[in-house]
C-alpha cells in the first residue's frame, strides 16, 4: 500500500491542507506543534476512524480530542492511496460533534464506490488499528519516551510479540494471577477452593440437619401413632365420660326415684299419722308424753290426794301437845269459872288464907305483943291467949284454908305459890289446847279442805285430761294405755316422718337445679351401658382413661413441639440446599471462568512460545542486520536473555540495552520496527516515523536514512516527520530520492 | 354422559428449594389452596369421577397441613376419586395412604399389579396400578395385562412414562394402551400436558395444576373429559394455575455498557408483562465487545424484585473481529490461531470456552483488566 495524497478539510488543528506524497521516501518537516503528528493521526482516522478508547501503551498522540477540529469538533478529509494495484480514495467525515464517522471508499480508476463491511484499514490492509499502530507507526523517539527497563521491555515485546505494547510475560502473569484467584496451582486457595470449602461445610451442616430430619420422619410416624392413640384415648375417655355422666344421670334419676319413694313414705307416714290421730280422735289435739305423764301424774296425784284426803279424813287431828293435866284442870275450873274468875277465886282463897294467916299472924303478933305486952300487961296475956287462940284458930283456919287451897291447887297441880301461874298455865294450856285444837281442827279442816280441794282439782285435771283425750266409757287405765300406744306409735311415725323428711330434704337438695325430664332425655340410649359396672370400677376406669388421655395429649404435644422444631429444621435443610445450589452455580461459573483462564493461559503460552520460537529469532536476525547497518557495523547482534531482556553485541561482548546511549537504543528500536514490517508484510507498506531520528547524531541519522531508503527501494514507503531540516539534508547528501514537504 | 376430571402431579408440599423461607411457605400454602380450588371446581361442575394419576403428595412425609388439605379436598369433591400412587408418594411407604382414614369416596390402587375398580353405576371400570414400596418401577405393569370383560367403558389411571424404553418409572407403552382398549388413559409423571388420540381413545398427561419449575412451561391445569355413547366426546385442558416458569433468551449485542444490562432485563420483563407470578430463566445471548463482561447479579437482583424468581445466565460471546485476528501478526493473532480450531468447533460449549479464553487472553495481552 502506498499513500499518495492527504487532503485534510478539517482535522484537529489542520484545515484545508493538501499533501501529495511520493511512493517512496517522504520527509515532512515542520516546527513543533505544526501538526505533523496530527497528520499521522489523520492517516489513522482515514483508515480506522476515531478510536473509541485508548489501549494501554498507545502513543498519546492517539487522542480523539486532538483529532476533532478545535472549532467545530469536525474531522473531515480524504486520502488517496494505492493498494493492490488500485487507486483508491477514502473520504471520511464524523457525525457532527461526535467521534463516530462515516467512510466512503472510491476506486478512482472505475469510479465505483467500494462497499466495505468493516473499517477501511481492516478491509484494505487486513490489519486492525492496534496492529497498524504497533507495526507501522513508529512514534516519537522511543528513548525519549520510554527509559531504562521499560525500553528494554518495549524492544523485547517487539521482538517477541510483534507489538511493543504487548508484553507476553505480563499477559501470562496476568492470566496466571487471574487463574490463581480461582484456584491455586499448588496448595489450597482461590475462589473455587473457598466455594468448595463453603459447599462442604454447608453439605456437612445439611447432613446434620437431614439426619435430624430423618429423625423427624420417625417422629412424624410417632406423631401419627400418638394421634391414633389420642383418638383412641379420647374415644375411650368420651365413652367413659358418657358412661360416667350417664351414671351420674342415672344416679340423679335414682335420686329422683328415691325422692319419689321418700315422699311417698312421707306421705304414708303422714297419712298414718293422720289416721292414728283420727283413730284416736286426736285430730285437733293430741296427747303427748307430757300429757301422759301428766295424766299419770295427775292420776297418781289424785290417788295420792285421795289417800291423803282419806287419810286426813280418817286422821283426826291429834290433840295438841299441851299439858293435858293442865287443860283438864282448866276445864274443870272452866266448868265453873273462867280464868279470871278462877284466878279471882283462888286469889280470894289465897287472900283469905293470907288474911287468915295474916290475921293469925297478926293475932299472933298481937298475941306476941300481947305477950310482950303481957309482960307489962298480963291481962294482955289473956289477949295474948285470945290472940293466940284466935290466931291459932285463924291459923288453923288459915292452914286449913291453905291446905284446902293447896289441895285444891294440888289438884290442879299448883300450889299457893304458883297457882296463878298454874292456873294461867292451865288456862293457857287450855287455851293453847283450845287454840291448838281449834287450830288443829282448823288445820285439819283446812287440810281436809285443801286435800279435798286438791283432790278435786287433781280429779278435775284428770277428768279434764281424760275428757280431752279419753273416750266415753274408757277407763283411765285404758286411756293411759291407749295414749301410751298412741304416743309410741306417733313417735314411731313421727320419727319415720322426720327421717323420711330429712331424706326428702336431702334428696331435694341434691337434686336442686336438676331437671328430671332433661336428665331422662339426656340419658344416652346406646351408650353400651354396662349395667353391672359398679361405680367404683367406673370411677377407676374413668380416672385411668383420663390419665391415659392426658398422657397421650402430653406426648402428642411434646412430639408436635419437637416436630415444629423439625419444621424449622426442614426449612433449614431447604435453605441450606438453596445456598448449596447457589454456591454450586457460583462454582460452576467459577470453574468455567477458571477453565477459560486456563485455556487462555495455555493458548497465550503456546502462542508466545511459538512466537519466541519462530517469530522472534527471525525478527532478531533481521533486526540484527538492520542494527549492524544502523550502527555502521559497530553493533552486530541483538540478543535476548533468558529473562527476555535485550542486549547488544559490541565487538564480541554482550551488553544490556540499558547501558547504551539513547541513540543506540533508538537504533535498536528502529532496527526492530523495520525488521517487523519487513517480516510481516508481503507488500510494501508505509511506515510512519515521527521524530524517530531526532535523537541520532548525523552519522547514525544518515545510516538510518540509508536503511530507510533500502526499505523504500524494496517497495515500502516512508513518511518521516521531523522538526529538523537535517534529515532531508542528510538524505539529499546521500543521494536518497525523497519528497520534501514543509508543514 | 360421564364427566371425568383428570389431574395428577399435584405434589402437595413441594420443597420450593430455590425460594426464600417466607416465599416457600406462601408457595406451599398456594398449592394447598389450589388443590381445594380444584376440589370445589369438581363439586360445582358435578363431575362423575375424578382420576388422580399419581404424585398427589410431593414426598412420603408431608406436613399435617398438606394431609388435612388433601383429605378435605378429596372429601369435598363429592364424587368417586381414584388415585394411582406415584413415585413421589408410593402406596406402602406413604403414611397418608396407610395411616390416615381416607374419605369414603376415595379409591386407591395398592399394587404394582394392575387392579380394576368397577363403578357400575357410572358404567365404567378403571384400571390402574401403584408405585408401592419405592419410587422405582422398572417393569411395565401393563405388559401381559388384559382388562376384564365389562359392559361399559374401560379407563386407565396410571403414573408412568409413556414409550420411554428403559425408564425406571413404569415404562408403559402406547401399544398396550390401544391393546387394552382404554377409552381414556389418564396418565401422570410427565409434567408437560398433552392430549393425544390413539386407536382406542385418548391418552392424556394432565400436567401439573400449577407450575413449579422451568420444565413446566405455561400455566398449570387439569383435563376435563366428557364420555358419551362409548366415546370421548371432549378432552380439554382447564387452566387453574397462576404461576408460570419461562425460559427465554435475550440478545444483548446492542448493549454497549454493563450498566445497560439491568435496564434491558427490566424492559424485557415489562414488555412481556411478567409479574410476581412468573419465574424467569433468562439466558443472555449475542456478542459483546472484549471490554464488556456482563455481571448478571445486579440484573438478577433487580428482576427478582418484580418476579417470583429470576435466574440469569450469560452466554454472551465476546465480539471479536475474527477476520482481523486471523491476519494479526502479533501475539494477539497467534493466540487466536492457537484457539482457532476450537472457536470454529461445532460444539457450542467448546466454542464458547474458546471465545471466552480468547477474550481473556486478548485482554491480558492488551494489559487490560481480565473480565
Amino acid at each position: 500500500m502506498k499513500i499518495l495524497s492527504l487532503n485534510v478539510t478539517e482535522f484537529g488543528k489542520l484545515h484545508d491542507l493538501e499533501i501529495k506524497l511520493s511512493d517512496g521516501m517522504n520527509i515532512i518537516e515542520g516546527d513543533n506543534e505544526s501538526g505533523k503528528s496530527t497528520l499521522l493521526l489523520f492517516v489513522m482516522y482515514m483508515l480506522y476512524g476515531l478510536p473509541k478508547s485508548s489501549r494501554k501503551g498507545a502513543p498519546d498522540a492517539y487522542d480523539k480530542q486532538r483529532s476533532l477540529s478545535w472549532e467545530n469538533k469536525r474531522a473531515e478529509g480524504s486520502m488517496t492511496l494505492l493498494h493492490g494495484g488500485r487507486r483508491l480514495r477514502i473520504e471520511r467525515e464524523n457525525t457532527r460533534r461526535s467521534s463516530s464517522s462515516e467512510a466512503r471508499v472510491f476506486d478512482l480508476d472505475t469510479g465505483e464506490r467500494l462497499e466495505l463491511s468493516g473499517e477501511v484499514g481492516e478491509e484494505l490492509l487486513g490489519i486492525g488499528r492496534e496492529s497498524f499502530e504497533s507495526c507501522l507507526w513508529c512514534g516519537q523517539a522511543r528513548s525519549g519516551v520510554i527509559k531504562g527497563d521499560d525500553l528494554s521491555k518495549t524492544l523485547s515485546n517487539l521482538s517477541l510479540t510483534a507489538d511493543e505494547s504487548v508484553d507476553g510475560e505480563a499477559a501470562l502473569a496476568a492470566l496466571k494471577n487471574a487463574k490463581k484467584q480461582y484456584k491455586y496451582e499448588r496448595g489450597n486457595g482461590g475462589i473455587i477452593f473457598e466455594l468448595d470449602e463453603s459447599i462442604s461445610r454447608l453439605r456437612a451442616e445439611k447432613a446434620t440437619v437431614d439426619a435430624e430430619l430423618s429423625e423427624s420422619y420417625s417422629s412424624r410416624e410417632r406423631q401419627r401413632e400418638l394421634e391414633e392413640e389420642l383418638l383412641s384415648a379420647e374415644k375411650r375417655f368420651a365413652e367413659l365420660r358418657s358412661l360416667k355422666e350417664a351414671q351420674e344421670t342415672v344416679a340423679l334419676l335414682g335420686g329422683f326415684r328415691r325422692l319419689d319413694e321418700d315422699e311417698k313414705k312421707l306421705r304414708d307416714a303422714e297419712a298414718e299419722m293422720a289416721s292414728l290421730k283420727a283413730e284416736n280422735g286426736y285430730t285437733e289435739k293430741e296427747p303427748d308424753g307430757n300429757t301422759l305423764a301428766r295424766l299419770r301424774m295427775l292420776i297418781s296425784a289424785r290417788e295420792e290426794k285421795n289417800e291423803e284426803y282419806q287419810s286426813i279424813c280418817l286422821e283426826r287431828p291429834k290433840p295438841p301437845r299441851v299439858d293435858g293435866e293442865a287443860v283438864e284442870v282448866a276445864e274443870r275450873i272452866s266448868e265453873r269459872y273462867d280464868l279470871s274468875e278462877a284466878l279471882d277465886a283462888v286469889d280470894k282463897r289465897v287472900l283469905s288464907v293470907k288474911k287468915t294467916r295474916a290475921a293469925a299472924i297478926s293475932l299472933f303478933a298481937l298475941g306476941a305483943l300481947s305477950a310482950a305486952g303481957a309482960v307489962f300487961f298480963l291481962p294482955a296475956l289473956a289477949l295474948t291467949a285470945v290472940f293466940a287462940v284466935l290466931g291459932a284458930v285463924l291459923l288453923i283456919r288459915g292452914n286449913k284454908q291453905k291446905k284446902s287451897l293447896a289441895s285444891d291447887l294440888s289438884q290442879i297441880g299448883a300450889d299457893i305459890s304458883d297457882y296463878r301461874g298454874r292456873i294461867d298455865y292451865c288456862f293457857a294450856q287450855k287455851r293453847v289446847l283450845a287454840a291448838e285444837k281449834e287450830a288443829a281442827e282448823k288445820l285439819y279442816a283446812e287440810r281436809k279442805e285443801r286435800a279435798g280441794r286438791e283432790l278435786a282439782r287433781v280429779s278435775l285435771q284428770v277428768a279434764e285430761l281424760v275428757g280431752s283425750y279419753g273416750r266415753a266409757d274408757e277407763s283411765e287405765e285404758a286411756l293411759i294405755l291407749r295414749i301410751e300406744r298412741f304416743i309410741k306409735k306417733r313417735e314411731d311415725v313421727r320419727r319415720r316422718i322426720m327421717l323420711v323428711s330429712s331424706f326428702v330434704e336431702r334428696d331435694r337438695k341434691q337434686l336442686e337445679g336438676q331437671d328430671r325430664k332433661k336428665l331422662e332425655d339426656s340419658l344416652p340410649k346406646n351408650i353400651g351401658y354396662k349395667a353391672n359396672m359398679t361405680r367404683e370400677r367406673l370411677d377407676t376406669e374413668y380416672a385411668e382413661a383420663a390419665a391415659a388421655l392426658e398422657s397421650a395429649r402430653s406426648s402428642l404435644t411434646d412430639i408436635r413441639i419437637k416436630l415444629s422444631a423439625y419444621r424449622a429444621t426442614e426449612d433449614s435443610s431447604l435453605e441450606l440446599k438453596r445456598r448449596i445450589d447457589e454456591l454450586l452455580a457460583e462454582r460452576k461459573e467459577a470453574v468455567f471462568r477458571y477453565e477459560v483462564l486456563s485455556r487462555a493461559y495455555d493458548a497465550t503460552d503456546a502462542a508466545y512460545k511459538n512466537m519466541r520460537r519462530n517469530f522472534a529469532p527471525k525478527i532478531r536476525e533481521r533486526a540484527s542486520e538492520n542494527l549492524k547497518k544502523l550502527s555502521g557495523g559497530r553493533y552486530s547482534q541483538l540478543f535476548m536473555s533468558e529473562d527476555f531482556g535485550i542486549s547488544i553485541d559490541v565487538l564480541g561482548s554482550e551488553r544490556e540495552l540499558g547501558s547504551f546511549s539513547a541513540g543506540a537504543t533508538d537504533n535498536a528500536y528502529l532496527a526492530l520496527r523495520l525488521a517487523l514490517v519487513e517480516n510481516i508484510f508481503d507488500e510494501g507498506m508505509p511506515v510512519f516515523m515521527d521524530e524517530t531520528l531526532s535523537n541520532l547524531d548525523d552519522e547514525r541519522a544518515s545510516l538510518a536514512l540509508s536503511l530507510l531508503d533500502e526499505y523504500v527501494t524494496a517497495g515500502g514507503q516512508c513518511l518521516l516527520l521531523t522538526c529538523h531540516q537535517r534529515e532531508a539534508d542528510l538524505a539529499a547528501a546521500k543521494g536518497i530520492s525523497l519528497q520534501r514537504i514543509k508543514m | 354422559m360421564i364427566k371425568i376430571f383428570h389431574t395428577g402431579d399435584v405434589h402437595l408440599d413441594s420443597p420450593f428449594a430455590k425460594m426464600e423461607y417466607a416465599e416457600r411457605l406462601a408457595a406451599r400454602k398456594y398449592q394447598r389452596e389450589l388443590f381445594l380450588k380444584l376440589s370445589r371446581y369438581v363439586a360445582e361442575n358435578k363431575y362423575d369421577l375424578v382420576l388422580i394419576s399419581g404424585d398427589l403428595l410431593d414426598s412420603r412425609n408431608v406436613s399435617p397441613e398438606a394431609e388435612e388439605c388433601a383429605l378435605r379436598g378429596l372429601s369435598e369433591m363429592g364424587c368417586p376419586v381414584v388415585i394411582s400412587p406415584g413415585n413421589h408418594d408410593p402406596y406402602l411407604v406413604t403414611p397418608f395412604y396407610r395411616k390416615r382414614k381416607l374419605p369414603d369416596n376415595v379409591f386407591l390402587f395398592t399394587s404394582r399389579e394392575v387392579q380394576v375398580l368397577e363403578f357400575g353405576e357410572l358404567g365404567l371400570q378403571v384400571c390402574g396400578y401403584a408405585f408401592t414400596d419405592s419410587n422405582i418401577l422398572e417393569e411395565d405393569p401393563l405388559e401381559g395385562f388384559t382388562p376384564p370383560e365389562f359392559d361399559g367403558v374401560t379407563l386407565l389411571c396410571a403414573h408412568g412414562e409413556l414409550d420411554t424404553h428403559g425408564s425406571r418409572f413404569a415404562p408403559i407403552r402406547s401399544a398396550d394402551l390401544s391393546r387394552c382398549g382404554f377409552l381414556y388413559s389418564a396418565l401422570g409423571h410427565i409434567h408437560i400436558p398433552s392430549i393425544v388420540r390413539n386407536d382406542s381413545g385418548v391418552v392424556a398427561y394432565s400436567g401439573v395444576p400449577d407450575c413449579r419449575g422451568y420444565d413446566e412451561e405455561g400455566f398449570g391445569g387439569a383435563v376435563s373429559v366428557v364420555i358419551d355413547g362409548g366415546e370421548v366426546v371432549s378432552a380439554e385442558r382447564v387452566i387453574f394455575g397462576e404461576h408460570r416458569y419461562v425460559s427465554e433468551e435475550l440478545d444483548v449485542s446492542a448493549l454497549s455498557a454493563e450498566s445497560e444490562l439491568t435496564a434491558a432485563v427490566l424492559s424485557h420483563i415489562a414488555e412481556k408483562g411478567y409479574d410476581k407470578k412468573t419465574a424467569l430463566r433468562l439466558t443472555l445471548t449475542g456478542e459483546s465487545s472484549l471490554e464488556l463482561g456482563f455481571s448478571v447479579k445486579e440484573a438478577e437482583r433487580a428482576a427478582s424484585e418484580r418476579l417470583m424468581l429470576c435466574e440469569i445466565e450469560s452466554r454472551v460471546l465476546p465480539k471479536t473481529d475474527i477476520a482481523l485476528l486471523k491476519k494479526d501478526f502479533t501475539l494477539r493473532g497467534e493466540i487466536y490461531r492457537t484457539l482457532e480450531s476450537e472457536i470454529e468447533s461445532g460444539d457450542p460449549e467448546v466454542k464458547r470456552l474458546a471465545l471466552e479464553a480468547l477474550r481473556a487472553a486478548l485482554l491480558a495481552a492488551d494489559g487490560r483488566e481480565i473480565k
